[in-house]
């Protein structure tokens, strides 16, 4: 019947049966506020491969991480300490490397492990036929011995002073399961999706877009763990993650956004854990033409007003960079201080490199204007911000630059600002991690010569000294002389300006107030068996 | 009639083989590509991208991969994504009870709400009623879906804590009233659009038909009034509604990336999002094959409806 009386009844059925199921609904919601036990955390992407050597996403090394083991590891203080093995020795050559595996450690599925493990993972990580992507340092072993089940060694083919970080440091994975596949197997194996670990928790179940549960495993080595259960819950939009914790939903929320950090600290029940993040925020210099001079980099650093961008910009979740090591870290050269906004001090450098400054106010050699223009990513407001403070402030020395904001795509892809022939500086960040090696960074051999190709050298630096540094960094087994090698790496980095370094991020984690034992640091958490919840 | 569908169907195949030749060339000349996630890693060395991008066979050009996943396709072989290693169609399949239950409750929430609320508005124009609807509609239209969901999520779910923020399920309960209160508000989102959009259409074509000499005949040779809007008028004007549900039934399977997204349904249109963000293109191209055969389908599908509609229309 389509007479208005009745069209006016059915919508007001509807509106009724609405009201209807809420009010049916309501009494019974309770929320899904995480039961005593139960830890649940958000991550932003779906795990694309629970595989470590297989994945490419953040959100699958968050879930990993609880799954797998390695030999050694580093603690939330930066601190290594055992692992899978008990005890590592280093021969005076720094060739063989030597580890004892702790006795009576037991895979997910109550398997034992043994060194045929820790062989097989150097094999699958070696294997071409794989789709690896993390496997740094494996191609610098020659070959693995495993003596006793409790005993492995590993020979390389030279003295690799990163041994411990990329091969000690990564995760183990079963023989036992892997070992009869072959390479394409691997790559589709339902492995992938569901590993089997030695970590203090394993994966119950998971499905793909929305949750990964973990459930604590009876066979780890270490202490029992404290939660029945981790749920990883995966959604996409950050504002819905705030949502989730204000309604108590999450027991942890990783990373709060710094817009809604005001917000969150208001939360009832909530408190917020402040920590210095491993990555850094740069201004790639690309040297093809003026930016080749030292001095002009130079200048453009003390023109730089990086303080105002941390305040300003960043709204205090930053601090100063001075070079790529993380400043609360043991490789940071705390000798080294970052160059003062100085716009005095970048004119001066550019009259000594023969810059005439004109009518205009800005500066010229042999008739060509010095010309920088600065890119970024636009999906990044607060680049995109710090990107016109720059600009600004280089306009107020005298070097001339135009602003770009654009897509990922375009500022790194083949049509980019990097492969045009021009100078250009570039801001974006870089995710250097708590460990020192950067190799493709600074290295002449790593210098890209188009979007595809490999090395991350893009800003053309090219010195000598910085190469045999790099090389003698890699040989250095020992810490103390590994160490004053990256302290002169660093003090290269300060002199010459191949890039210059804005800021170093501030994370926030919120954390629930029923929540015990949770602590985040610039290295990591704490423990995840030691973590509970009320 | 035979001769039409045939007709359609041969033109339909011809059409999809050129969407994913342009579709395959796009993706693939586009800048980046799926190494470039690892580009910027430090962890992954320039010699393993090296060795993966052989593996993958971006060593060989496009048009030579294209022929290899043209081939594979009709073989039935959707390939496996880059980054899972799992097949497509498994992942496609994985996500597609929870694309159905969201996009049907949608679709049925839309023509459930939009045909009595367009031929109330029709029925009464310019009263209050219908300038209520009109302003009602041009407000949803109008609002943006991400912040009209994190509103309801608020009201709802923080606030008055009546339903769920996110999700489908809670952890452990797989339950149908379980799964209907994450529903509320995700349907409720995806299908204030289409309410606001086919009661207008409905409207503005109940409003034409009814000055129709057809109309004015059938009062005239005493119909009684329901009858001649329920055969006489909604009938005939129904044509350009069931055009536009033909053109949104590619929806109901590539899913709606915005709603997903906020409110962290598993459906499809997060896994092409993703598969777009990471250059995942056997993942990409099954999207795109999968949203332009149902267009084609939905179209067809829309133009028999007309013969079934209006008597007058006929093919050949």
């Amino acid at each position: 019947m389509l007479h208005w009386k009745v069209i006016r009844q059915a919508l007001i059925l509807f509106a009724g049966c609405g009201c209807g199921l809420l009010a049916l609904l309501g009494p019974q919601f309770a929320g899904a506020v995480p039961a005593p036990g139960t830890f649940v955390l958000a991550v932003s992407d779906n795990p694309d491969n629970l595989n470590p050597y297989l994945h490419s996403l953040l959100a699958s090394q968050q879930v990993y991480g609880f799954v797998f083991d390695s030999l050694y590891r580093v603690n939330d203080r930066g601190h290594w300490e055992p692992a899978l093995a008990t005890k590592e020795e280093v021969s005076a050559d720094g060739l063989t490397w030597t580890y004892t595996l702790r006795p009576g450690a037991r895979w997910s599925d109550g398997q034992p492990v043994t060194s045929a493990d820790v062989k097989y993972t150097w094999q699958l990580a070696t294997d071409k036929g794989v789709h690896i992507s993390y496997a740094t340092g494996f191609d610098r072993i020659a070959g693995v011995a495993t003596p006793t089940p409790g005993t492995v060694v590993f020979h390389l083919k030279a003295p690799y002073a990163p041994f411990r970080e990329q091969v000690a440091g990564a995760p183990i994975v079963p023989h036992h399961l892997l070992a009869g596949l072959s390479a394409d197997e691997i790559n589709r194996a339902a492995f992938n999706q569901r590993p089997v670990g030695t970590g203090p928790f394993a994966v119950s179940e998971f499905v793909a877009d929305d949750h990964v549960t973990l459930r604590a495993n009876p066979y780890y080595w270490g202490p029992r763990p404290k939660l029945r259960q981790i749920v990883v819950r995966i959604v996409p939009d950050q504002n819905t993650q705030v949502n989730l914790l204000r309604a108590g939903d999450l027991s942890v929320l990783q990373g709060v956004p710094p817009a809604r950090l005001d917000e969150v600290r208001r939360f009832p029940g909530v408190a917020l854990q402040r920590y210095l993040s491993s990555t850094y925020a740069l201004i790639q210099l690309d040297e093809y033409q003026f930016l080749r001079d030292v001095r002009v980099r130079q200048a453009l650093d003390f023109a730089t007003p990086k303080a105002l961008i941390i305040k300003d910009v960043m709204r205090g979740q930053a601090a100063p960079a001075v070079s790529d090591m993380v400043p609360d870290g043991p490789w940071a050269n705390r000798g080294l201080a970052a160059r003062p906004y100085d716009p005095e001090q970048a004119r001066g450098l550019l009259r000594a490199a023969g810059f005439v400054r004109g009518a205009d106010g800005m500066f010229t050699k042999s008739g060509a204007r010095v010309e920088v223009p600065l890119w970024t990513v636009s999906s990044r407001l607060y680049f995109v911000q710090a990107m016109q403070i720059i600009a600004q402030a280089w306009r107020a020395v005298g070097v001339s630059t135009e602003t770009h904001a654009v897509s990922s795509a375009a500022l790194f892809g083949q049509n980019g600002p990097q492969w045009n022939g021009k100078d250009a500086a570039l801001i974006f960040s870089w995710g250097q991690g708590v460990f020192p090696e950067n190799r493709i960074n600074w290295g002449s051999a790593y210098i890209p010569a188009d979007a595809n190709s490999a090395g991350e050298n893009a800003e053309r630096y090219r010195n000598p000294e910085m190469d045999a540094l790099l090389d003698q960094a890699d040989g250095a087994v020992d810490l103390a002389r590994r160490r004053e090698i990256y302290l002169r790496i660093q003090a290269l980095e300060q002199r010459d300006v191949p890039v210059i370094f804005l800021f170093w991020y501030v994370n926030n984690d919120a954390v629930a107030a029923n929540v015990q034992g949770y602590a985040a640091t610039t290295f990591g958490t704490t423990p995840p068996e030691t973590w509970s919840t009320r | 009639m035979t001769s039409y569908v045939l007709q359609r169907a041969a033109q339909a195949v011809a059409l999809l083989a050129l969407v994913s030749l342009v579709g395959y060339a796009i993706m693939n000349l586009a800048p980046g590509g799926p190494l470039a996630v690892y580009m910027h890693n430090p962890q992954v060395t320039p010699e393993r991208i090296a060795i993966l991008r052989h593996q993958l066979g971006f060593d060989r050009p496009w048009y030579a991969r294209y022929v290899v996943w043209a081939g594979a396709l009709l073989r039935g072989q959707w390939g496996d994504s880059y980054y899972t290693g799992r097949p497509v169609l498994a992942m496609i399949g994985e996500r597609l009870p929870a694309t159905l239950a969201l996009m049907l409750s949608a679709f049925g929430l839309a023509i459930a709400l939009a045909i009595p609320l367009g031929t109330f508005a029709a029925t009464h124009k310019y009263s209050w009623g219908d300038t209520a609807l009109s302003l009602g509609s041009f407000f949803a239209w109008a609002m943006p879906t991400f912040w009209f969901g994190l509103m309801l999520q608020l009201l709802f779910a923080v606030r008055w804590r009546l339903l769920p923020v996110a999700g489908m399920h809670e952890i452990g309960n797989a339950s149908l009233p379980d799964l209907v209160r994450h529903l509320v508000l995700p349907a409720l989102v995806l299908g204030l659009g289409s309410i606001a959009s086919w009661s207008r259409y409905l409207r503005s074509s109940l409003l034409e038909v009814l000055s129709q000499d057809y109309v004015r005949t059938a009062r005239a040779k005493g119909l009684p009034e329901t009858r001649v809007r329920q055969r006489h008028m909604l009938r005939n004007s129904l044509i350009p509604i069931v055009t536009l549900i033909g053109l949104d039934l590619h929806a109901l399977f590539s899913g709606a990336v915005i709603t997903e997204s906020i409110f962290g349904w598993p459906g499809m249109g997060r896994l092409f999002l993703e598969a777009l963000n990471n250059r995942d293109y056997p993942v990409q191209m099954a999207g795109l094959m999968l949203s332009a055969a149902l267009l084609v389908a939905g179209n067809l599908m829309a133009d028999l409806a007309y013969v079934a509609l209006d008597p007058r229309i006929r093919y050949r």
